[in-house]
């Protein structure tokens, strides 16, 4: 228990992203509708070396500009490396590029789908071949109308509370049971045996947020870990929290939770409920990498 | 935003002057105005142009980055100016990028992060806009650095006149491989608008200071002499020389008298001007009415190439040159029009006088073409050669390109980064049965396949065909070009994407199309060790072979390749994975061939 407070310690980040020209931004979006948002995760495997922006397989990233705050995460699909590929790599690209596009002159702060899809053609657009494939969910808060325009693919997700209820949740994309929709590049000639998703088939939605809303962006490492009531009774705690360091508590929290239920053998988590709505018998937690990325609304 | 660390750097800032402290701020640059090439394709932001916007992200680390801005050509160009003289002692570039920063400075420093094969950048221009005119800070010959990323500190000229847009030119002909720029970071002191700025300190010049600046002459004063030394030999010389000064007039008349010049025979002068470059013909035409006439014969303006004047170049320009090109065969107008110094109707006007002969033009990268510039080309200039419009996006609608079907004996043509749609290329080869060198890259709108067959229909003469990034070529356009026999150089990189297995297609074409010296077959993801098997049992003829980003290439495979093709010259084998280094490293030098290789380091 102690090593794994030490690795939140190290892995939690308080979020901090200006773009300016300017050698020394002065850009305040302070009294602008904005995200007060913190992330942690733990990769499945603690041994492997942690790198900004990334938890095992899964990638996160969070920016703003001047029209919107972004925030998105991605789970890179195992099952690569025996055709030599990181799994990593895929999402961890998809997600740097989103950020990259995010500060980008044509970007719309009403299109996460564009994000995603323009995201994805980056990858072709690589001289190194990056392959894998990847689940995704973006978030963008358009700060001039204070609405939110969702993104989806796969079985990532988002998870909005208000007032103690949860006001807006994402909803699994799956082909079958455990294999959800994914954007992937295949190694060339594989192209027909791998499952690949269009990112327009994404799911999204746009609803307005109000002050003080808490949003939780996660990969499935946690909702497939963490029940619905569990989650909300946490999140309950920090509605209108602008604090980012009781904010960042509460995500350790979640993530912890996740890590600790996901090694639970005996503990009937959503992912198992799943199998056996799918007629497979099972018990007990998933191991997977967490990524948690928590933020509330600041009108 | 008056910063401690920017302070640090410059100690220019006058601090006498107290009543109005001068701001000095560091600014990334906002937005790219304009580029003659890059490596992305349009619409994208991996190695494109946009990348140069902002804060470095990659900088200090050395790499190929995607994240970087990146030129789509490396190495010295084959491409002959049009005029040799022009050309000649001036430090030429091949591509330029011109971005806008936030805030109007009077710039002091330039910093300029290269995380790729730096030493490119030549020239550095500055747009005035009280002015209206470009100011070069600062030129240099290209130089070969060590290969690390480096923050460049150009010692650039400082102007008293606010600016806010760059330019910067490349010269890539010493880089062995693609470059990469993070970012540009102009320091200067702030001001509000962009009008002339007052000099910061006026230089009260008496009478005698004022003289003594005109005297041209030095005494030789050897390092350890004193002025006693000076005054009892130089003394008389520096008051003789003052006087000469003062009678300039008189030395005026005594030239007259000799009649130097005059005594030359005009057909003489001639072929001395016929050595000129462009700017002193302008020069010869002011001296005297004998000059003027001489110099003004437009037998000197067959080759006129306005690329290195670009920033000279307006209306004015355009229309004296009119009176003087009505026997113009080559024409370069590349890069020239910014801030509509020129504007279409002079250039119309210009063509519909002097364009009769016309046999090579250059517009790459205008600002003033329209659809009637176009329209009076292909009217007028029926005996073009030669046409680049490398960079034009017609304004008004694609079908401008239409027109090209009045010209017949194009042999070479340019259309790279263009709006063209797949109907105006189809027509111009269809119209032009000389038709050697078709440049059609970066045009995703294209759709290739129908355009192959075409080419397999009317292109008998077909030398090279460059389709980098087109995107849509396939298997079915491969088969077609297979009756192109008379291929050498074709350019297929990032094309065949959506293609598992191309082999027999590709074996086929490679077959019939034995002249091949350079195959560019960069990021085409399907080709496998088959495929390589056959380039080295059919492409015997091969120098240039461009491999990048392909995944299953195995040492094997290269080996045979280096084995087969004697000519071989150079390979490209950036990120393909399975190869061992030492290997390649030996080979190269067994062979003596030239492996490119780059990766990214990995830092995810």
């Amino acid at each position: 228990m102690q090593s794994s407070i030490i690795t939140v310690r190290a892995l939690s980040r308080i979020l901090r992203n200006k773009f300016s020209t300017l050698l020394d931004p002065t850009l305040s979006t302070a009294n602008q509708p904005h995200f007060v948002s913190v992330v942690c995760g733990f990769p499945k495997d603690l041994r492997k070396t942690y790198k900004l922006g990334k938890f095992g397989d899964d990638a996160w990233f969070a920016c703003s500009n001047s029209q919107a705050d972004v925030i998105g995460v991605a789970d890179g699909v195992g099952g690569w490396s025996r055709y030599g590929i990181d799994a990593g790599e895929f999402s961890s690209f998809l997600m740097r590029t989103c950020e990259r596009l995010v500060q980008n002159s044509n970007f719309n702060p009403q299109l996460p789908v564009t994000l995603l899809s323009s995201s994805y053609h980056e990858l072709l657009d690589h001289k190194k071949p990056i392959l894998g494939s990847s689940t995704a969910c973006v978030l963008i808060l358009n700060r001039e109308t204070s609405t939110i325009y969702t993104a989806n693919i796969g079985d990532s997700g988002f998870m909005i509370v208000r007032k103690g209820e949860i006001v807006h949740r994402s909803e699994e994309q799956q082909h079958y049971f455990n294999t959800p929709f994914q954007l992937s590049l295949p190694p060339p000639g594989n192209a027909n045996r791998v499952l690949s998703d269009a990112p327009e088939s994404a799911d999204t939605h746009s609803f307005p947020v109000k002050d003080g809303d808490v949003i939780l962006v996660a990969t499935d490492g946690v909702f497939d870990n963490v029940p619905n009531d569990l989650l909300l009774e946490t999140l309950k705690g920090i509605e209108g929290e602008k604090d980012e360091v009781k904010l960042q508590m509460t995500a350790n929290t979640i993530a912890l939770m996740a890590r600790q239920l996901s090694f639970d053998r005996a503990f009937m988590s959503p992912f198992a409920k799943n199998a056996r709505k799918s007629n497979i018998n099972t018990i007990g937690g998933k191991p997977d990498d967490i990524t948690v990325v928590l933020a509330t609304v600041n009108l | 935003m008056f910063s401690d660390s920017s302070t640090d750097i410059h100690p220019l800032i006058n601090s006498n002057n107290d009543d109005l402290e001068p701001q000095i701020i560091s600014q990334y640059a906002q937005e790219v105005v304009d580029y003659s090439s890059c490596y992305g394709s349009h619409g994208t932001i991996s190695y494109s142009a946009l990348n140069i916007c902002g804060r470095p992200c990659k900088y200090p680390s050395y790499g190929d980055f995607a994240e970087c801005f990146s030129l789509r050509h490396y190495g010295p160009i084959m491409d002959t100016e049009y005029s040799a003289i022009d050309a000649q002692d001036k430090i030429t570039f091949h591509d330029f990028v011109v971005i806008q920063f936030e805030h109007f400075v009077l710039p002091r420093e330039i910093k300029i992060y290269e995380t790729y094969n730096p030493g490119s950048v030549v020239r550095i221009y500055a747009y005035l806009w009280s002015e209206k005119k470009w100011e070069l800070l600062w030129e240099d010959h290209p130089v070969m650095v060590e290969k690390k990323s480096r923050e460049f500190f150009p010692k650039i000229k400082k102007i008293q006149v606010p600016t806010r847009v760059l330019r910067l030119e490349f010269n890539c002909s010493l880089v062995d491989y693609y470059i990469g720029i993070d970012a540009v970071l102009l320091t200067g002191i702030k001001v509000v608008s962009p009008v002339r700025h007052p000099p910061e300190s006026k230089v009260i010049m008496g009478l005698i200071q004022k003289k003594l600046e005109n005297v041209k002459f030095i005494p030789q004063v050897p390092a350890n002499d004193t002025i006693e030394d000076f005054l009892k030999n130089d003394l008389n010389k520096f008051v003789d020389d003052l006087r000469i000064n003062e009678s300039e007039k008189d030395i005026k008349v005594r030239w007259k008298k000799e009649k130097i010049v005059f005594d030359i025979p005009e057909e003489v002068l001639f072929k001395i001007m016929s050595y000129l470059d462009l700017r002193s013909l302008y020069n010869c035409s002011r001296v005297c009415r004998k000059f003027n006439v001489i110099s003004k014969d437009s037998l000197l303006y067959q080759n006129v190439n306005l690329k290195f004047y670009w920033h000279r170049a307006d209306n004015k320009l355009v229309k004296s040159l009119m009176h003087r090109c009505f026997l113009i065969k080559k024409l370069d107008m590349s890069c020239c029009g910014y801030f509509g110094s020129i504007n279409d109707e002079e250039f119309v006007t210009f063509i519909r006088v002097c364009g009769k002969n016309l046999t090579h033009l250059r517009l790459n990268s205008t600002q003033f073409l329209t659809g009637r510039c176009l329209q009076s080309i292909a009217f007028r200039c029926s005996n073009l050669i030669e046409l680049e419009l490398q960079n034009y996006h017609s304004p008004t609608n694609e079908r401008d390109f239409n027109n090209l079907t009045l010209l017949n004996n194009l042999e070479s043509v340019n259309l790279s980064r263009t709006s063209v749609d797949t109907f105006g290329v189809t027509a111009v080869i269809k119209c032009n049965p000389r038709l050697k060198h078709l440049n059609i890259s970066f045009n995703q709108q294209l759709q290739i396949d129908q355009i192959c067959l075409q080419m397999s229909i009317h292109g008998k003469n077909i030398r090279s065909i460059d389709m980098w990034k087109c995107h849509h070529l396939t298997t079915a356009g491969l088969r077609a070009l297979t009756c192109c026999d008379t291929l050498e150089v074709v350019d297929f990189g990032w094309n065949l994407r959506e293609e598992s297995n191309i082999t027999e297609s590709f074996k086929n074409f490679i077959q019939n199309c034995p002249n091949l010296t350079k195959m560019i077959l960069a990021a085409v993801r399907g080709v496998a060790e088959r495929d390589l098997n056959n380039i080295a049992t059919y492409c015997k003829n091969l120098e240039h072979l461009d491999l990048m980003g392909i995944v299953g290439i195995t040492s094997e495979a290269v080996h045979k390749i280096l084995q087969e093709c004697p000519r071989l010259k150079v390979v490209d084998l950036s990120f393909c994975e399975n190869l061992d280094d030492v290997t390649l490293f030996k080979w190269a030098s067994d062979y003596n061939v030239c492996i490119k290789r780059s990766e990214v380091p990995s830092d995810f």
